[in-house]
């Protein structure tokens, strides 16, 4: 009762904390730009059917750990977010803490299989520099 | 501290050379609503902040952001590469082109250069949340207005990603604001500002 009072004070902008919901998989999540469906609001002119999903291939694999490497990691920057404004939620910290888990390997064997993504990958692989690897900005990611 | 991680937070891979595009895309890099902006906007605020959960949140957006930046940058970079003369004339790119060649330079759609007098910091908790939701209502509409007239499937996907993520950040924003005026006086939030008038109530503290 409370706090529906203040949501109803003057002179001053009130958004409704939003409440745990439906998750997307990891690779709609990815693909919708969120993991949280009820804020999944898409645009009219922003029709998802004209546009066929493209998987990433590649003979190495290297495209496709590089796909599952970013899937993952955004569900974490999304999550991340969420639990700024809702630390206390003991689902999403669950949730957050097995895909983290799941990066840091997923970093690790990119390392190791391909070249490194950060400075503290550079160990795993034992190969230093920006040689190897397209750059993100040519296209070389995912 | 930062750390940079070798790949974009969404893939940009663009094959088609079109520099119409790239003039009307720059402006999220260096326009009034782009995502340099919005990156130094979020990273100084967070300063001042009274509530020490509302200066995580600004980090982490603003931290986002600049992957955003990189995308944006990306997506120039890609559709103005391997552009012959011919097409720089023809395809209204030979201003900018004088000016930087194919070289990324933050500027808007209308060539206005970047300026921080885009964007505040205001150093009033309520004032500096109030401007991120409307600063992340008008990234999503410039989106939206490029969605409207871009066709390549290519250069759409990574623009709805980055539509689809003001909608979420502009959520953030509202619940942080609501954790702001927790803090506060609801029946008068102007009575003080928690980032200046500290030893009011002793907020934040």
């Amino acid at each position: 009762m409370e706090k529906q009072e203040k949501k109803r004070a003057l002179a001053i902008a009130a958004v409704p904390v939003q409440p745990w919901g439906e998750l997307y998989g990891r690779e709609t999540a990815f693909r919708q730009g969120t993991v949280f469906k009820d804020l999944d609001l898409p645009f009219f002119a922003s029709d998802s059917l004209e546009e066929p999903v493209r998987r990433p291939s590649s003979e190495d694999g290297q495209a496709e750990l590089m796909q599952e490497l970013c899937e993952v990691s955004f569900l974490l920057d999304d999550l991340t977010l969420y639990l700024d404004t809702h630390p206390e939620d003991k689902q999403a910290w669950d949730i957050y803490q097995e895909n983290n888990q799941k990066r840091k390997e997923l970093k690790e064997t990119f390392a190791k299989r391909f070249y490194p993504l950060t400075r503290d990958c550079m160990a795993f692989c034992g190969d230093y520099g920006w040689e190897n690897g397209v750059p993100p900005w040519e296209g070389g990611c995912c | 501290m930062w750390t940079y991680e070798k790949r974009l937070q969404f893939p940009v891979k663009i094959t088609q050379t079109c520099p119409k595009t790239a003039k009307l895309i720059i402006s999220q890099y260096g326009g009034p609503d782009g995502e340099l902006s919005a990156s130094l906007r979020y990273l100084s605020q967070r300063y001042s902040m009274p509530v020490k959960a509302v200066g995580g949140l600004l980090t982490d957006i603003g931290t986002e952001e600049l992957a955003h930046m990189e995308m944006i940058c990306a997506m120039v970079y890609q559709l103005t590469k391997n552009l012959t003369p011919e097409q720089v004339k023809e395809e209204g790119f030979d201003a900018y082109y004088i000016d930087h060649t194919t070289g990324l330079w933050p500027q808007a759609a209308s060539s206005l250069p970047f300026c921080a007098t885009e964007f505040q910091s205001k150093g009033d908790a309520i004032a500096d949340l109030t401007e991120d939701l409307a600063a992340e209502q008008k990234a999503r509409v410039v989106y939206e207005n490029l969605l409207r007239v871009i066709r390549d499937p290519e250069v759409r996907e990574p623009l709805k990603f980055l539509r689809a993520r003001e909608i979420v950040h502009f959520q953030r924003f509202g619940e942080a604001l609501e954790r702001t005026k927790d803090k506060l006086d609801e029946k008068n939030y102007y009575f003080f500002n928690p980032e200046f008038d500290k030893a009011v109530n002793g907020y934040g503290r």
